[in-house]
């Protein structure tokens, strides 16, 4: 991949900008901003530093990123280190789950491996599971099998997803029978194929969503009690499996394999034609561009193909100099927002409960709060009608006081210090929360809102509010 | 049109109307009405020949086997030896475990307090209906259904955004038209002019110093004219609905009628649909989800999840239909209730049932065809009559009953060809 002189920023397009910014530059924001929860100053810097291809090598390459700052602030979450067995334990069930959104959310704020925490996010969605059924289990999927597992190869991924007692919870297979010819659980089986693999279009039937029901079934924890240390991990119980032998996408499963059934529907599903076009879709998506070409898909395909569905592979064919360049804008969905513009700011955080409880809430992105398995929404249509939840945070994280967000602490007058022109002040938001990417035209409204004469600190205020707010902080 | 509009001269309505959409820029609180009331006085005499309508939708796939038991059929008590609705003792029995409809139907008892409105006439109910779409993927019946057309992906918008988009304001210069209860408009509204998604409409208000609210609102709407089309009509629409909503009191609503809105989320939601009914601020299409009815495992019968769910809903509806008399307006809403497919006839080995196909919907409101159990012939529960051998077999397009809602209450029967493309109805009578 040669670097080409650039003859202008990226094609324009309406709601994101790069107005401000020239050559490189432009291209490096535009990066920084798809695979990470916000541009800053210090990602920015780092960007221009190691130039494209350098700082997504960096990013991918996120095991040698000294993350030990964000490590520390949720060193306190004593939950995220537990074994299964010991949820259940708990006084408080809930707070596996709750320590395990915070965290989540300390590392997309604060954590140097941004683009892992968006991969995460990403596997998160796709297979998603809705806390208000799978309680603490989730927290034990979050960290055993999306996290570990996230920047690893899909056919691992989804062997651990597939064996997450929170994922079969979840979608019921935990309670399926298919011995001596009951009628098994058919939700996992379905969604299975529906969402973690095939697609809905991807040529399978209801008798395959049936027999892989049946491959699967057997397929359980350890939920007892009396299951001691083992209790909340994966378990194959034989004698709930359908013994018989199945066809599944045309392919002959015979009688009597136990688990094996199972682990070969995996195989076969993981790296299916099908499952290859879906899932490569779906990362291009949530990167890049929410209609991507069969063009642009085609190497990314072949990268999975050839590295044998390596995910940094596969992302490295999706994150190239010419996709970044061509990516048409994409709305951030709110949590996103949220996330982006406590970084532009650069507030401390000492807690997001407030955050979670209100904000999110309200605009409806509670973290794993989702209760159809497809995941939230990544499109644009179903997020864009509700602006207020957005506008509000935005009106909130740049304030002090009772306006404040609790737990989230901001000083943007501190950020303008020494400033004391409207015109100075508005030029200095540009720089810090959008690199100077905003066209002139924001710069002077910004101003204009100012006023005239020394800005007071309540206006200053309600100007980066109102920064945060503008069109181009909607989209990357 | 509504003979709202045609008095739309009235000075008393204009001077309302104003107030309303001018966010109180008169002042007339001394008017002796209560807290709840949008500065507005009331229409007395509001009549229209189009309803407001309500569509709950069952998001999961509800089991309409549970909702209206078809216990006439005994196959259902072999399919399902664990979940299937208890009959009734005897026919015409009132029972707290089931409720005889008509011989062979009957309600459970979680939807008792439906069954007044049902003897009344204010409640029909269809069987062996639903979307002929063949999925039995949530997203993509879903969808179909919500569009108006079976396995056609090209078309976004939404049957109800259609008929917005093909009828004249109810009432004209209206702010807001279509109001879905969620964070994402339902696509089922998608397309429709000022309709948006409004996740708790007692909850909408920009935040912060109100001494700089209205400039710093200013200055969004100036920074929001000229953008993407959807995000421009976002921002207008976000404005427009501040100051609209702003004017009622929903905190402080109560009903009418003599029943008090049960405290759950579907209680609510009906609530504020009547508070905005009753502000009569223009709003003519609600939607409303309600999830939970993905009931693969422990599905229950007299008690459990399904039951559970059946109680909200039901509790809730009757509340709404309480009030809606109570307010003389039971015969100016129609209230649509939909899923995207029924349940498996067979339970499974988690004591549920897997995603299947024919269901049940319910419509309530003063001009439905009310208490009859609306079938096209029942298809039968036996295994040879089972759609694809599992499921309920469809006998009544739901777009049958959509047809009839839109010609005779929402008054854009001309525009069908549009709201339901490449669709000729069957007049079913089910909606008058």
């Amino acid at each position: 991949m040669g670097i080409t002189a650039l003859t202008g920023a990226a094609a324009p397009a309406a709601g994101q900008s790069t107005a401000g910014l020239s050559g490189e530059d432009a291209v490096l924001y535009k990066l920084v901003q798809r695979i990470t929860f916000g541009v800053n100053d210090e990602e920015f810097a780092l960007a221009r530093t190691l130039g494209f291809e350098k700082y997504l090598e960096y990013h991918l390459s996120f095991e040698q990123i000294d993350d030990s700052s964000v490590l520390a602030m949720i060193s306190g979450f004593t939950t995220l280190s537990m074994e299964p067995y010991q949820y259940y334990a708990l006084t408080d069930t809930g707070l596996p789950m709750r320590e395990t959104a915070e965290a989540m959310l300390f590392r997309a704020v604060f954590s140097k491996r941004q683009l892992l925490e968006r991969v995460v996010e990403f596997w998160t969605d796709h297979f998603n599971i809705d806390q208000n059924k799978a309680s603490f289990h989730k927290a034990i999927n979050d960290r055993d099998a999306i996290r570990t597992a996230a920047m690893t190869n899909f056919r691992n991924l989804l062997q651990k997803s597939a064996t997450s007692p929170a994922m079969l919870i979840y979608l019921d297979n935990a309670s399926s029978n298919a011995s001596n010819g009951r009628s098994p659980n058919q939700n996992y089986a379905r969604e299975l194929m529906e969402l973690h693999t095939l697609g809905v279009n991807g040529g399978y039937t209801q008798a395959d969503v049936l027999a892989a029901a049946k491959a699967l079934s057997g397929w359980t924890y350890y939920s007892s009690s009396a299951d001691g240390v083992n209790r909340g991990k994966f378990r194959y119980n034989n004698a709930l499996h359908d013994q018989t032998a199945k066809t599944i996408l045309g392919v002959a499963f015979p009688a009597n394999q136990g688990q094996n059934d199972g682990n070969r529907l995996l195989d076969i599903l993981a790296n299916h034609p099908s499952t290859i076009q879906f899932v490569c879709t779906k990362l291009f998506r949530y990167f890049l561009d929410y209609t991507p070409s069969q063009a642009a898909l085609a190497p990314v395909m072949d990268a999975w193909v050839s590295s044998n569905g390596d995910i940094r592979t596969i992302l490295g064919a999706i994150l190239t100099r010419q996709n970044v360049m061509a990516a048409a804008p994409k709305y951030k969905r709110p949590l996103h927002l949220m996330v982006s513009g406590i970084r532009a700011v650069r507030a401390t955080v000492t807690n997001f409960n407030t955050l979670r409880g209100t904000q999110l809430r309200l605009a409806g992105h509670i973290p794993y709060n989702w209760s159809p398995p497809n995941g939230y929404p990544d499109a644009y249509g179903y997020w864009v009608g509700l602006l207020l939840p957005r506008w509000n945070f935005g009106f909130r994280v740049t304030q002090t006081g009772s306006l404040a967000i609790s737990g989230i602490t901001s000083n943007v007058t501190s950020l303008v210090t020494g400033l004391t022109t409207a015109n100075a002040i508005a030029q200095r938001i540009n720089q810090l929360l959008f690199q100077g990417s905003l066209p002139a035209a924001r710069v002077t409204a910004l101003a204009t809102y100012l006023g005239t004469g020394v800005p007071s600190a309540a206006k200053i205020r309600d100007a980066f509010g109102l920064a945060l707010n503008l069109p181009e902080f909607q989209w990357v | 049109m509504s003979q709202f509009d045609k008095n739309a001269c009235n000075e008393y309505n204009e001077l309302s109307r104003r107030q309303v959409l001018g966010a109180g820029a008169f002042g007339l609180m001394s008017l002796a009405i209560p807290d709840w009331l949008p500065k507005v006085v009331l229409a007395n005499d509001f009549v229209s020949n189009r309803d407001v309508i309500v569509q709950i939708y069952l998001r999961g796939g509800c089991d309409g086997l549970s909702v209206c038991v078809p216990y006439g059929d005994s196959a259902l008590y072999t399919h399902r030896p664990n979940i299937a609705v208890a009959p009734p003792r005897r026919n015409g029995s009132r029972g707290t475990t089931s409720i005889d409809l008509d011989g062979f139907f009957a309600l459970p008892g979680s939807l008792a307090l439906l069954y007044e409105i049902f003897l009344n006439r204010g409640l029909a109910i269809v069987h062996a209906t639903g979307s002929t779409d063949p999925s039995r993927s949530h997203f993509d019946a879903q969808r179909y259904m919500e569009v108006g057309k079976p396995q056609d992906a090209s078309i976004s918008t939404g049957w109800l955004g259609r008929h917005l988009a093909t009828s004249q304001p109810m009432r004209s210069g209206a702010p807001l038209r279509g109001l879905g209860m969620s964070f994402g408009l339902q696509q089922t509204l998608a397309g429709g002019p000022l309709s948006v998604p409004v996740p708790d409409p007692s909850n909408f208000n920009i935040d912060g110093d109100s001494t700089t609210r209205a400039a710093r609102r200013a200055w969004l709407s100036q920074q929001y004219a000229n953008e993407q089309a959807m995000l421009q009509a976002a921002a207008i629409n976000t404005q427009a609905t501040i100051d609209l909503l702003g004017t009622i009191g929903f905190s402080t609503y109560t009903s009418s009628g003599t029943m008090a809105y049960p405290s759950t989320t579907m209680g609510n939601s009906l609530r504020m649909t009547a508070a905005l009914i009753k502000a009569d601020v223009g709003v003519e299409a609600i939607a409303i989800d309600m999830g939970g009815w993905d009931t693969h495992s422990n599905q229950g019968a007299t008690t459990g999840t399904m039951a559970n769910n059946m109680a909200q809903l039901g509790n809730a509806l009757r509340a709404f239909y309480e009030d809606l008399v109570g307010q003389g307006r039971f015969g100016n809403v129609t209230t649509v209730i939909m899923s995207e497919f029924g349940r498996t006839v067979r339970e499974n080995s988690s004591a549920g049932t897997d995603h299947g196909h024919g269901n049940v919907m319910l419509l309530m409101g003063g001009n439905v065809n009310g208490g009859l159990v609306h079938t096209n012939g029942w298809p039968g529960l036996s295994a040879a009559n089972l759609y694809q051998g599992q499921d309920l077999a469809i006998k009544i397009d739901h777009r049958d009953v959509l047809a009839e809602v839109i010609a005779n209450r929402l008054g854009n029967g001309a525009n069908l060809g549009t709201i339901l493309p490449n669709y000729t109805p069957t007049p079913r009578g089910i909606v008058l």
